[in-house]
């Protein structure tokens, strides 16, 4: 059978939008280790957990680079170490030609601003006693941005009308509205800090499909209108795929493979990546009854102790024998083009 | 085939004290033996609410079974006694729910769960239900089963427990599974182990699955039919490839429209529909997606149009449903 929901074919470089090549955000051989405590009262350090394990990458003005694994792979604490709501066990943050390692708390708050960032669960980041107005407001006033009330009241408003949402919606509570709506005043919230750089954790995945489309759109807009450069964050490919300039797939704390968006999606390299993709169900049920399904096996190690050398030896079709114990390079094998696996 | 379960004009309700919420309306639908139904829509549609009334487990108060007949393997559920019924849980109709640690006693070893539903349904000796324990964990892929009989819930990860649930839903034999969001608060590639193995289970023991999602590509990829549902209502009921080739329902293809697609290249900008659903206590007799719809027209308001056949085994609750433009729309 022939589809007949056919998209309009289209050039896609358009849409996704442009971006400059100014490096805005520079990681560079990032760790996050957390320690593991046991005992109560005198409580010592066990073990550690490697939840980011030197990672680098960078992102471009105006770009959408995705970051994608699957669970507890490190995507959140990496999110985290950026904006510095963790403290780094290792690494260099480059934003801006700054690193944000090195600032001193003052400097830090500063560069901070320009920095946002929008999470996973709406609702768990509202204040429940405060109105959308406070909430959205709040920055504005602890920063002195705008500390006249009355012209604060009228770039709230402004954001929620750019956000979507009806001015009426100031005078009321979070819990008066639905998920997409709060999904919505966390984005204008973020946006009152008139940042360069948003950290989207997650920030549609509670949605259902519907909303989730209409908060993705408004994102690109955003983007578009105010040049914005985004991390997103994710584990739902296709909306990755959809709206993302570069792809990034973390595993175990490591960094495995990066590429432009659609060379990741049609020529994957690592084996995880492959994976990975193979495991997505695509919404058609012709390409599904035409799919091969090989279905990768065994479940993620733990991060406190993780396998030697190339962390998913144990789970991988193409290990050899030296997989056990060499940890491979992230290196670029096309311009633009980054596997850490010595088999491809 | 012959048909396993008949759902005909469902009507559960909840009386809350912000009104009585109708959150199943009229639903009919039926499973053949051995087929996989898959129930989807968006959050609140009623799906899980429909799952519970044919296990009669709506809580009492504030929700009701208030009309509608269901039969399963030649009997009348909603007519059975509590006893009856209670026998058909578990040993005819096994179930799979999103979050096994709820449904798992985090109290009790996998071995004593696993053993306590084949000893009250099979009337077996102990002996017997622990061989059979083992040969289940094994049959769902959990390696070392003599050593995870004796763990707890939250010894295992979340894949794990799921296999575990599905063994315990399979332990009986059933006739039926109803899987409700299996694997939805699982990583995908552990996403993938699990619904194969429920898809290689289900086929080779001639078990029929009605599974609930919200992931059309889940849907893709294992259901045999599919019943779309919007506030309370099934809206479309077709083969998985009417439903995604040739959808018949505007609500249908809102949702088609509204996911982006893994395996192609991006074409243009999302379309979804504006809006959001409804408040099911402020249902009037009109058709609940019209405020919504690209294509309602006068008579949306005042009726609400039946399924009615639009192709073999089709079915499409909508006035226009002859004149949907299934192309997506072009970026604006
Ligand atoms: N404060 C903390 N203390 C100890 N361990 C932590 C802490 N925060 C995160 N971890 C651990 O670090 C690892 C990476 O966690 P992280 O939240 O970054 O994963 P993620 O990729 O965002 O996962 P998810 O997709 O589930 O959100 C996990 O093993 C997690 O348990
Ligand atoms: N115990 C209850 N009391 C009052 N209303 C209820 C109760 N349980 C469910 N409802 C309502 O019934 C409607 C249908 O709920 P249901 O759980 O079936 O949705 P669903 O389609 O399964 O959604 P989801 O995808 O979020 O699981 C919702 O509007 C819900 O708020
Ligand atoms: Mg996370
Ligand atoms: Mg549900």
């Amino acid at each position: 059978m022939t589809p007949s929901v056919e998209p309009a074919v289209r050039d896609d470089s358009q849409y996704r939008g442009t971006h400059s090549e100014e490096i805005l955000v520079d990681v560079k051989d990032l760790r996050m280790y957390f320690p593991v405590t046991e005992g109560a009262i005198i409580s010592r350090v066990v073990a550690e957990v490697k939840a980011v394990d030197g990672v680098s990458f960078f992102i471009r003005r105006g770009e959408t680079l995705g970051l994608v694994g699957e669970s507890g792979c490190g995507k959140t604490t990496t999110g985290r170490c950026i904006i510095r709501l963790e403290n780094p066990t290792d690494g260099k943050i480059v934003f801006h030609g700054q690193d944000l390692t090195e600032l001193s708390q003052k400097q830090l708050i500063e560069a901070r601003q320009k920095i946002q960032i929008i999470f996973q669960d709406p609702y768990s980041s509202l204040n429940p006693r405060m109105t959308i107005g406070d909430i959205i407001g709040e920055p504005m006033q602890v920063h002195g941005i705008i500390p006249d009330p009355v012209k604060r009241n009228n770039r709230v408003r402004e954001l929620l009308t750019v956000c979507g949402l009806e001015v009426g919606f100031a005078d009321r509570y979070p819990h008066e509205m639905s998920g997409g709506q709060r999904q919505r005043v966390g984005i204008a919230r973020a946006l009152a800090m008139d940042p360069e750089f948003i950290i989207c954790d997650e920030a549609v995945s509670a949605l259902d499909v519907s909303i989730q489309a209409q908060v993705i759109n408004l994102l690109e807009d955003l983007r578009e209108e105010y040049g914005l450069t985004y991390l997103f964050i994710a584990h739902d490919l296709s909306v990755v795929r959809h709206i993302c300039h570069r792809v990034a797939v973390m595993y175990l704390g490591h960094m495995v493979e990066l590429a432009e968006c659609d060379v990741l999606f049609d020529n994957p390299m690592h084996p995880y990546t492959q994976a990975l993709l193979e495991a997505v169900p695509i919404p058609d049920p012709d390409v599904e009854h035409d799919r091969e399904h090989k279905i990768i096996k065994g479940e993620i190690p733990s991060p406190i102790n993780p396998p030697s050398g190339c962390v998913f030896h144990p789970r991988c079709p193409l290990a050899v024998g030296g997989c056990k114990t060499e940890v491979p390079d992230f290196r670029e094998v096309e311009p633009g083009h980054w596997v850490a696996c010595t088999e491809v | 085939m012959a048909t396993l379960l008949e759902i005909e004009g469902l009507k559960t309700q909840f009386f809350t004290s912000a009104g009585t919420v109708k959150a199943v309306d009229g639903v009919s639908y039926t499973v053949e033996q051995g087929e996989t139904v898959a129930v989807v829509g968006e959050s609140g549609c009623g799906k899980s609410v429909t799952a519970l009334s044919i296990l009669r487990l709506i809580p009492w108060p504030p929700g009701r079974i208030i009309d509608g007949h269901i039969r399963f393997d030649n009997k009348d559920l909603l007519s059975l006694d509590e006893e009856s019924m209670r026998e058909i849980r578990g040993r005819d109709i096994g179930m799979i729910f999103q979050e096994p640690m709820t449904s798992l006693n985090p109290v009790l070893s996998i071995g004593l769960q696993l053993t306590e539903t084949l000893v009250t349904h099979l009337a077996i000796t102990q002996e017997a239900a622990q061989r059979r324990a083992v040969e289940l964990l094994e049959m769902v892929g959990i390696s070392e089963p003599n050593r995870r009989l004796k763990q707890y819930p939250h010894h295992l990860s979340g894949g794990m427990r799921q296999r575990v649930m599905i063994a315990i839903a399979l332990s009986c034999e059933p006739k039926l599974i109803i899987a409700d969001e299996p694997t939805t608060a699982l990583d995908v590639t552990i996403q993938a182990q699990i619904l194969e193995l429920m898809k290689d289970l289900t086929r080779k023991l001639n078990v029929a699955m009605i599974i609930i999602t919200h992931n059309l590509g889940v849907v893709a990829r294992y259901a045999d039919r599919v019943n779309v549902m919007y506030a309370g209502k099934i809206i479309e009921s077709g083969s998985a490839n009417d439903i995604y080739h040739d959808p018949k329902h505007p609500y249908t293809l809102a949702l088609l429209k509204s996911i982006p697609r893994m395996d192609q290249a991006r074409q243009a900008k999302l379309d979804p529909v504006e809006g959001q659903p409804p408040d099911l206590t402020k249902l009037d007799d009109g058709c609940a997606f019209r405020p919504r719809c690209r294509y309602a027209i006068d008579r949306c308001n005042a009726d609400f149009p039946l399924l009615e056949q639009v192709g073999e085994g089709h079915f499409s609750a909508c006035w226009e449903k002859d004149k949907l433009d299934t192309t997506l729309a072009e970026a604006s």
